[in-house]
């Protein structure tokens, strides 16, 4: 068998140009429910333009220069469009059941798309380098650590996501609205109901793949015509009249439609561009709270300390289905010596240059495990009556040992800056991963922050965005569990979310497989809004003995 | 859009306006799409023609089509 020559027939047969780039449609698709198939594209091709621009760009462009906030302007509103026109198409190809007469595989890939997107999206929050980018990685690590993906996909490493969401991502959408489109246009869109259901049921077996060799069988006999190729739209549309139809001038106009609201959008709101927090600011602002999440830190009961995976062997946050923890199972992954880490290696580098603060480190380090108990404990609980004197953080006389000094000379660390260097650092000499200062903030910081702008995960937080812009309202329903009972009390909410969303989301995707519910656009009945005309021709044609059922009868 | 963010706050619900907007725009779109047609458009018959139940008018009739 010749490869190329069978793929090529088959090219042939399965796509002609006619129907691929068609200049006639059927009439019935006169409604708007039909155009936002079109303003999806039109959204994604200039998210992807504006964010070519914003990538060659980078990061700093697009908060500093005020053209390069304007294109980060176009961008968000592009995703906004594109989402919004998403769910319209969403909502109103399930109210057509367009899965019907051998569609199921077109309305998977749709489903699976849309899955995507909000993956893209969800990226590209992360990629803002700004406070909502900071937030939503340290609110969303809980969530993709309970599940085991945190090991392996770090919201907090900011390299990571960017490449996922200028390239990874966006490449799979592509190739997914590619199949989409080509899936569209090999069938063509699916016609409106038959008038009986009987009717309906003789299409569907027609035109269904799998059933399509039964449809044949009697063909040998002549009684019927030999079974369609799922490509034969001028079968598919007997009976029906066709209109001329300019389906790339369509594209064009909706291209035109959303570059100027987009535009519009961009010039009279601009976008949410809340400046991250830093380390300095929180050592500033808050030094004895900064202190006291250093401490947890050094005497390992702060939260980051006693997490678990993907971060050390803790307990803390580990979450569990059952006796089934994936989160475990996935492992360390990201070690973080949270001790180490956030005081003992930034004071080691101080004290090269501070023999005072080098002695206090000695006198630390050699000390007993007990006796650093003692101290962690003692200064731990004097911070409770901690006052702020001249930007130092004074607690009531005790024994503490050397944890004053050391804590005063971190708070200096803070307060200057150099911590949040130090905490970047790592083998080499390029850094885009933020996991160390993040969880830092994470503990007292950003959740302090983020609840006075209602962006707590109790407050709908991961839909909500800075500012009076709209946020991921497409996260609307993984949001809403983590509101009612028994979400919002159970210490594994994150896996039971999961869990849910996984089970719904699959739903969504296999909706035309299965039984009875895959009817419930027909039960809903706004199909015969959309195709009022469609079906009172019927009516009259019927009503006058005429052949507008022919169609029907396959 | 860049000052305070407004919250609407009722009961377990808490939404921004701006997501409020976004989600009652999307009903409200939803509904026109469904319910509205281009009009100069709305007269033209959807299936084949017949001698009997032709309804088609105008330019765009002229030009329909039907599938053999």
């Amino acid at each position: 068998m010749n490869l190329t020559t069978s793929i090529r027939e088959r090219v042939r047969t399965w796509m002609p140009l006619e129907d691929l780039l068609p200049d006639h449609l059927p009439a019935f698709v006169r409604s708007p429910a039909y155009f936002f198939g079109v303003i999806t594209l039109s959204s994604l091709v200039l998210l992807i333009v504006s964010g070519i621009v914003l990538a060659a760009f980078g990061p700093q462009w697009w908060h500093d220069n005020p053209v390069g906030h304007f294109v980060n302007s176009v961008h968000f509103w592009c995703a906004e469009a594109f989402f919004f026109s998403l769910t319209l198409h969403l909502w109103t190809e399930f109210c057509k059941a367009a899965w019907r007469h051998g569609r199921r595989l077109t309305w998977v890939v749709g489903a699976i798309t849309f899955v995507a997107a909000i993956g893209t999206a969800f990226t590209g929050y992360l990629s803002q380098t700004n406070f909502d980018a900071q937030w939503i990685a340290v609110q969303g690590k809980d969530a993709l650590n309970a599940v085991g993906i945190g090991a392996f996909f770090n919201l907090m490493n900011f390299g990571q996501m960017f490449g996922f969401h200028v390239f990874l991502l966006p490449l799979l959408l592509v190739l997914l609205v590619g199949l989409h489109l080509l899936q569209v246009r090999i069938r063509g869109v699916v016609r409106p109901f038959a008038s009986t259901r009987k009717a309906e049921r003789a299409e569907e077996l027609l035109w269904r793949g799998a059933r399509r060799k039964k449809a044949q069988a009697p063909a040998a006999t002549g009684e019927v015509e030999p079974r369609p190729l799922p490509s034969d739209q001028v079968r598919y549309y007997r009976g029906i009249r066709m209109m001329p139809y300019d389906l790339v001038r369509e594209g064009l106009v909706a291209l035109l439609a959303v570059l100027v609201l987009v535009l519009v959008f961009a010039g009279i709101f601009s976008s949410a561009d809340e400046p991250p927090l830093t380390l300095q600011q929180y050592a500033q602002q808050n030094p004895v709270g900064f202190v006291t999440t250093t401490m947890g830190g050094l005497s390992g009961t702060g939260s980051i300390a006693q997490y678990g995976p993907p971060y050390n062997t803790g307990t803390g946050s580990v979450q569990s289905i059952g006796p089934i923890s994936l989160q475990q199972v996935a492992g360390v992954t990201i070690p973080i010596d949270v001790a180490q880490v956030y005081v003992l290696e930034p004071l080691t580098i101080a004290a090269q240059t501070d023999t005072q603060l080098a002695a206090a480190l000695q006198t630390f380090t050699r000390a007993s495990a007990q006796q650093q108990t003692a101290w962690e404990n003692a200064y731990t609980d004097a911070l409770g009556q901690a006052t702020v004197s001249n930007g130092h953080v004074v607690v009531p006389q005790g024994d503490y040992g050397p944890l004053p000094a050391m804590m005063d000379q971190l708070l200096t660390l803070g307060t200057s800056g150099a911590l949040d260097g130090l905490l970047l650092r790592s083998g080499g000499f390029y850094q885009n991963d933020f996991t160390k200062p993040l969880l830092f903030l994470s503990e007292d910081a950003l959740p302090a922050r983020a609840e006075q702008l209602n962006m707590l995960g109790s407050q709908w937080g991961m839909m909500n965005s800075t500012g009076n812009y709209p946020g991921q309202s497409w996260l609307w329903l993984y949001t809403f569990w983590y509101q009612i009972p028994p979400y919002n009390t159970a210490p594994n909410a994150d896996v039971l979310v999961w869990v849910t969303m996984a089970v719904l989301t699959a739903l969504l995707v296999v909706f035309p497989y299965l039984p009875y519910l895959n009817r419930l656009p027909y039960y809903l009945g706004v199909h015969r809004l959309i195709w009022r005309e469609y079906y009172r021709d019927r009516r009259a044609a019927q009503a006058a003995g005429g052949t507008g059922l022919a169609a029907e009868s396959g | 859009m860049g000052g305070t963010a407004q919250y609407l706050h009722a009961g377990f619900i808490l939404i921004s306006i701006a997501n409020l907007v976004v989600i009652a725009l999307l009903i409200v779109v939803f509904v026109l799409a469904v319910t509205l047609r281009r009009p100069e458009k709305s007269r033209i018959s959807t299936i084949e023609a017949t001698p009997d139940t032709a309804g088609t008018v105008g330019e765009e009739a002229a030009n329909a089509e039907v599938r053999p």
